[in-house]
């Protein structure tokens, strides 16, 4: 009987990875000798539940897509941002939907990494989604990991075309949000921001992403 | 044909084991390879396709022949495709490298996701199993990757 799967180009193997979670990626990396790296070599990578310990780095990983990463975690945010430490060089969409932004340590984590000496050369896509927790949507403005994320990703990526910020404000806040959006330091002269507070934000993938465009136009960078 | 009354643009295209087929050209353009080769025109009688046999042919046909009917609702589209795909692995494998070869890109991708769907969950002994794949580990250097990727091993599905 022949091995087909193993023989099938690059290309196509690449197609059948990204197909799977991430977890059922990695498992194939203990087939056979062949398939020892296969799944590091992978252009895309889905992430559907939570995953520990990234020994390598993603070099080729050009869109990565993160559901459900909860900005009130520690643990969760610190994988977090090693795995966007470990794919930066070559990423070029990054679409992450997460909740939960209020907690002191992980700000602090994240306004540590304006210090870190990797920037997003390639990156040209963002869309981030969060969903506030209700009980602390009067409170919007304290420790707001979410937005320290933002900073960080505006001051690092110089070819960043278009930004789309997804919230579940009420009404009111939107300006004291926005003003704070166009406040950022912005290393891309060309950077597109559409701010959209749709009250029940779900995940959109990188390409429905694209279809986004008709909302209104926030600011020109 | 007797029967048509405005004339239809053909294009026959020849299999690997010398089989012709002959397809209207609006459904044979859907393959980008195919297309390709039109606009150059360097397709002007017979369309040789070295790589695709007339049985793999025939399943091509008959989705690309699917796919160009525009009166198709989204839904019933999405049924056909998922019938389509429910083929032996080793078809699929042959579906797969002719729609890479012929740049058909859907198609491509539904069959590819028909492997992953087989894929999933599943052990890698299972995996092994199914794809006919030879582990050339020694027990050892298993043991050590399973271990580097622990996180990776839980919770899959019972053989």
């Amino acid at each position: 009987m022949l091995d087909r799967l193993s023989d099938m180009p690059w290309d196509i193997l690449d197609n059948i990875l990204g197909c799977l979670p991430i977890k059922d990626a990695v498992r194939t990396s203990v087939l056979s000798r062949k398939w020892r790296y296969t799944w590091v070599y992978l252009s895309n990578i889905v992430f559907y539940d939570r995953c520990k310990g990234f020994p390598v780095a993603f070099d080729n990983l050009k869109a990565l897509e993160l559901s459900e990463v909860c900005f009130n975690e520690l643990d969760e945010i610190s994988v977090f941002l090693s795995l966007l430490e470990r794919s930066f060089s070559n990423l070029k969409s990054l679409c992450i939907s997460a909740f939960g932004p209020f907690n002191q340590d992980v700000y602090k984590l994240m306004a540590a990494q304006n210090q870190l000496s990797y920037c997003f050369n390639q990156l040209q896509i963002v869309k981030i989604n969060i969903a506030l927790c209700h009980q602390y949507v009067g409170a919007f403005q304290c420790w707001r990991s979410d937005l320290e994320f933002i900073k960080l990703v505006l001051a690092r990526s110089p070819v960043l075309e278009k930004m789309l910020v997804g919230y579940n404000y009420p009404e009111d806040c939107d300006l004291w949000f926005m003003r704070k959006l166009l406040s950022f330091e912005r290393a891309s002269s060309q950077l597109v921001f559409k701010y959209s507070s749709s009250p029940n934000p779900e995940l959109y993938t990188v390409s429905s992403f694209l279809h986004d465009w008709d909302l209104p136009v926030l600011a020109l960078g | 044909m007797a029967t048509t009354t405005t004339e239809t643009k053909m294009l026959t295209l020849c299999t690997s084991d010398k089989q012709q087929f002959q397809i209207e050209e609006t459904i044979a353009l859907q393959a980008v390879t195919i297309r390709n080769m039109v606009e150059d025109e360097c397709a002007s009688n017979v369309i040789p396709l070295p790589n695709v046999n007339s049985k793999i042919m025939i399943q091509i046909i008959e989705y690309l022949k699917k796919h160009v009917d525009s009166s198709v609702s989204k839904e019933d589209m999405e049924k056909f495709d998922s019938a389509f795909v429910e083929k032996k692995l080793s078809e699929i494998f042959d579906i797969i490298l002719a729609a890479n070869y012929l740049n058909i890109k859907n198609l491509l991708d539904i069959c590819c996701q028909r492997v992953a769907d087989v894929m999933k969950n599943k052990s890698p002994e299972w995996v092994r199993r199914t794809f006919n794949i030879v582990n050339d580990f020694t027990a050892e250097e298993e043991a050590k990757i399973r271990k580097e990727h622990e996180w990776a091993f839980e919770g899959v599905d019972e053989d």
